[in-house]
């Protein structure tokens, strides 16, 4: 490692110069030190290579590949068909997978609004109610719990078991039993099969919600709040003024992956509607993988992928400006 | 072992009546042999083990089966094939034959087979094929005509003759309206009509008989183009979902896969279903226990109505074997299939299940069991199925998906003829947009 | 803080919150509830709604195991869940370590690779991992394709990167001077980690396990892709179950119970430790 045998001359050379130096930690001079941090790093990078760095190469090189079912079986070494399948996807009106990609964009950004809305609203609303002498709290509180221990899969075939028009337990509640609506709505198929994947959704995203939300919660000061009361503020205004902004770091974390993770969702809309969910609740995710593996137009998927990652760093880059002064904070 | 070894040398001497029995496998002791199939009745593994019992003892061939649900199958296969990670054979649907066979991993069994083909009717053998290139793809497993099924106490309590029911669809249509009137049937006990949408794997069998009976086509004659957003096929399916629209139709079947349907026939809550010849054959199955009483009692078999052309169609199809060629036990597999395809076993298998054999002679014979069965073997004399082009699987996925979208637009309130038309379109494009893969 | 201090001390306002909360949890538990209750119907009330609470019937719980290899699906859940979660927090461990401890050329890029890895959709791996499982096949005495291996080296990339930064914040609580002492004693560097830092790390560890565990098991969209018969997981078993049997409702839910089990056991046995650690990851950033 000719860069750290620099450093230790370099530290060497200068112990204690002039001007701005990071400060160097004692005992960066000996070799088992200097080689130790990369042993330790090595079997994760190593990892990291083989399943994260090479394939994403992999993926952009398969962006500008023409693979369909007559050209799979040349895998890496099908033709290539330069900036092709970017062009298709975002401006070919007349092509199939280039509205289909509309639609699950589409459908993404409205899944992904309302469920991380949701999720953290309600989840924040939860940990305020857990965070009171409630009788029973501790039980509530892992109890509270259990629907994130419900493996998703499980969860999905669950939801789709209820959600059915005829014989589901969501339609027996609202029709039946609470006379909310008096047509059974259907929710499986159609403009309300958005709600059947945002709800199961946000059900199992809650706990984890309240989960930090509370820890934050019970971490603030109750002084701060008294001397909030004592200068006359309400209810909402201590809220807003000393609550709020002392959690907001928590708020950021989650706000930035439950954005991520809620954009690539797969598993719940194929578990319960199959590899096409229809035009009202495609996401991203099923359309690539339908499109890359039932279709084989592997190129397409790969370039839809790419561009989601770059819709991914738009999104860091936007939360990264405003949450910034958050993460200085947490440091 | 020595008798096994004299039958399985002997194996080949059993096809009298054909005119060829293909190649004669490299006997051998034991061996074994994994076979994926779909489910084809109500206890689909159970069945087939039985079937191939008697093989087994001959052979001393230990045969695996797996089952696949139809929903999942294609995509299954199609990785299969292309990782060479699965069973020695699969069943696969006869329309999807030759987007496998283009897609490759599977075996050309044209040394093995190749002088079977004399056993088949022509339409059979053709969904061996693979349009444009030589080889035998698949062998020939069973075949099925879709019929209507209607609730023959159902029909006679709405006045209505069954000879005069179904005669063609408007016909169809006033039926449906008539069963409507019937107490209990509007809807809040059961409801004249359902029939599953995007999510059954054969929907597109469903569609295009009617299709087909208004003059339209699913692509044009030479395959190069899609015509599918033609008027007659606009028409047609704007009738169809019409059905739906006019509360005729239960909208909660289309949440539901093929085989869950059939069970809201078998469990009496359907008056009317069109459906294929299995669920005919489960009706005296007592181990069946989807069926009520008063649905397994009444059971009627029509034939699909005839359209404005004047002409009435139905959908044959089936379902094939195909061998992959990452198989390590391709001998076995092979003997597998010959017997298989014997007649005896053949309609061994049809009176199991209720589909039809693939052998012209097994087919002849089986239309001889029973005036359904008759009923059954005339549709298939008249059905239609599609071009066996590589893109055909693939085509037959975006009109299922298409199609479902119209349906559950009738549901949702958002159908109407404009409406058709430009999902139709829509189809159109993606099926040119397929076919224009293979240039 | 208590939320009770803004929301003032009122009676009525604090029963009417109790009642609010416990409505609440009763919301969030019923679909489990429905779940438990209705595995234990038959196929045919279920598939025309009817409910019987008063007859209960086992039988989905005893033919479920027959219908489909169920057990042969969840042991390869359990396997290979439990195997990437063991290499993932190994890897971790020994990396978040470095990362806490050491300040090292390339660590901040490292770092940022490491986020820079869950901003990436899954399918940009799936792909060339799909089509790469193919070559090697083909080319190589390889076969990672439907293999239990293939999987556990899969996950187990995807959840170190999440693994690291729970273990850094673990190793970052722990006090220096528990590592200096044991250097004066003559311990390595390496030789302090081992003895002295990971035993004081135990809990942050069975939490990041955990973690691991819980992520794998319920991981969809490549264990869709890259198994087959052999190395099929719990999530895709049960897909293609309601693919096959689809009318049989009581199995599938069935197996819906039995597959929350192990989840439930892992989590509730380790839930002090999880939850302290993955708060303390949210708290301290």
């Amino acid at each position: 490692m000719t860069t750290i045998t620099d450093e230790t001359e370099e530290a060497a050379a200068e112990p204690s110069g002039p001007g701005p130096r990071p400060r160097r930690r004692r005992g960066l001079a000996t070799l088992e030190h200097t080689r130790l941090p990369y042993a330790l790093i090595a079997p994760a990078v190593t990892f990291m290579v083989l399943i994260h760095i090479l394939p994403m190469i992999g993926g952009l090189v398969l962006s500008l590949k023409r693979l369909n079912t007559f050209t799979f079986a040349r895998l890496f070494g099908a033709p290539w068909t330069g900036f092709d399948n970017y062009d298709t996807l975002l401006f070919d009106a007349d092509n199939s997978v280039h509205r289909g990609f509309a639609t699950a964009l589409g459908n993404t950004v409205v899944y992904t609004l309302w469920t991380v809305t949701l999720t953290l609203g309600l989840g924040l609303v939860v940990a305020l109610l857990l965070n009171r002498p409630v009788p029973g709290q501790r039980v509530l509180r892992t109890l509270m719990l259990t629907p994130w221990v419900v493996p998703s899969f499980v969860m999905a075939t669950l939801w789709q078991f209820m959600w059915r028009s005829d014989v589901g337990i969501v339609n027996d509640i609202l029709v039946d039993w609470t006379h909310v609506v008096d047509e059974r709505p259907v929710w499986l198929n159609g403009p309300n099969s958005m709600w059947a994947i945002i709800v199961p959704s946000v059900w199992r995203g809650i706990p984890l919600a309240m989960l930090i939300f509370l820890a934050g919660l019970q971490a603030i000061p109750e002084e701060l709040l008294e001397a909030a009361a004592i200068d006359g503020a309400g209810p909402w205004r201590q809220f807003r003024h000393v609550i709020f902004p002392l959690i907001r770091p928590l708020f950021a974390v989650q706000l930035l992956f439950g954005v991520i993770y809620a954009s690539y969702q797969f598993a719940v809309p194929w578990i319960m509607m199959g590899s096409n969910p229809g035009p009202h609740a495609d996401l991203l995710m099923t359309l690539v993988v339908r499109e890359s593996f039932s279709n084989k137009l592997v190129g397409l998927g790969a370039a839809a992928s790419t561009l989601m990652m770059i819709g991914m760093l738009v999104w860091v880059a936007a939360w990264y400006g405003a949450f910034r002064r958050d993460l200085e904070m947490a440091r | 072992m020595v008798p096994a070894l004299f039958l399985a040398a002997c194996g080949g001497d059993d096809d009298d009546d054909a005119s060829g029995s293909g190649d004669e496998a490299t006997t051998q002791e034991g061996g074994e042999v994994t076979i994926q199939i779909m489910p084809n009745g109500p206890d689909p593994v159970a069945d087939f083990e039985e079937l191939v019992a008697p093989f087994e003892d001959e052979t001393g061939i230990d045969v695996t089966v797996e089952e696949a649900g139809w929903d999942v199958q294609f995509d299954q296969i199609s990785n299969q094939a292309t990782t060479g990670e699965g069973p020695d054979i699969t069943q696969a649907g006869t329309t999807q034959v030759p987007f496998f066979a283009n897609l490759g991993g599977f075996v050309d069994l044209t040394d093995l087979a190749g002088d079977m083909e004399g056993n088949y009717p022509e339409g059979v053998w053709t969904t061996t094929q693979l349009s444009g290139q030589d080889g035998v793809w698949a062998m020939p497993w069973f075949t099925e005509a879709r019929a209507i099924y209607y609730r023959t106490d159902v029909l006679e309590a709405a006045g209505l003759d069954p000879e005069t029911a179904f005669t063609d669809w408007d016909t169809f249509r006033e039926t449906l309206q008539a069963i409507g009137e019937v107490p209990g049937w509007d809807g809040t006990e059961g409801w004249p009509f359902g029939q599953p949408g995007g999510l059954a794997f054969d929907l597109v069998h469903h569609v295009f008989p009617l299709i087909w009976s208004y003059g339209g086509q699913e692509l044009n004659d030479d395959n190069t183009e899609s015509t599918v957003d033609s008027d007659e096929a606009v028409e047609a399916v704007t009738f169809f979902g019409q059905l739906l629209a006019d509360g005729l139709w239960d909208p909660a079947t289309l949440e539901l896969d093929g085989t869950q349907t059939e069970n809201e026939f078998k469990n009496g809550s359907l008056a009317v279903w069109i459906g294929g010849p299995w669920t005919l054959a489960s009706v005296p199955r007592t181990d069946d226990e989807n069926w009520v009483d008063e649905a397994r009692d009444n059971v009627g078999i029509a034939p699909l109505p005839s359209g404005p052309s004047g002409e009435a169609f139905t959908f044959v199809g089936g379902s094939n074997l195909m061998m992959f060629e990452s198989s390590d036990h391709q001998d076995e597999a092979w003997q597998l299939l010959q017997y298989l395809s014997q007649d005896d076993v053949q309609l061994q298998y049809a009176e199991i299940l209720g589909f039809f054999p693939s052998t012209t002679s097994a087919q002849e014979e089986r239309a001889t069991a029973d005036e359904n069965q008759a009923a059954f073997y005339e549709a298939i004399q008249q059905g239609r199925s599609y071009a066996p082009i590589a893109q055909w699987g693939a085509i037959e996925n975006a009109y299922k998906t298409h199609f479902g979208t119209i349906l559950d637009g009738a549901v949702g309130g958002d159908f109407s003829a404009d409406s058709v038309r430009s999902e139709l379109e829509a189809a159109a494009t993606e099926a040119n947009d397929l076919l224009a893969q293979g240039e | 803080m208590n939320t009770s201090s803004i929301v003032g001390g009122r009676r009525s306002t604090k029963i009417a919150l109790d009642v609010l909360t416990w409505l609440v949890l009763v919301v969030m538990l019923a679909p489990i509830v429905y779940l438990v209750l209705a595995s234990l119907q038959d196929n045919l009330s279920l598939s025309t709604g009817e409910f019987d609470l008063f007859s209960p019937s086992f039988e989905a719980f005893t033919t479920m195991w027959s219908r489909v290899d169920y057990s042969h699906f969840l042991i390869n859940s359990i396997v290979i869940s439990a195997g990437a979660a063991a290499l993932a927090t190994a890897f971790a461990s020994t990396a978040g370590y470095a990362l806490a401890r050491f300040r090292f050329r390339g660590s901040r890029p490292y770092e940022l690779t490491i986020i820079g890895t869950q901003l990436v959709p899954g399918s940009m791996f799936l792909l060339p991992v799909f089509l790469g499982f193919i070559w090697l096949q083909q080319h190589t005495f390889l076969q990672l394709q439907d293999t239990r291996w293939g999987m556990v080296i899969v996950y187990t990339a995807f959840f170190t990167p999440v693994s690291i930064f729970l273990m850094r914040a673990f190793f970052v609580a722990v006090p220096r001077e528990l590592e200096d002492a044991a250097r004066v004693d003559g311990c390595s560097h390496f030789g302090a980690f081992v003895r002295v830092v990971l035993p004081a790390t135990a809990p942050g560890i069975a939490a990041t396990f955990v973690y691991s565990f819980l992520f794998s098991f319920d991981e969809v969209l490549f264990a869709s892709q890259l198994t087959q018969d052999d190395a099929r997981t719990l999530p895709i078993g049960i897909r293609l179950f309601t693919s096959a049997h689809s009318e049989q409702y009581a199995q599938l839910l069935a197996a819906g119970v039995v597959s929350t089990l192990p989840i439930m056991v892992a989590f509730f046995a380790t839930q002090r430790w999880l939850v302290k650690g993955l708060t303390a990851g949210a708290v301290k950033g």
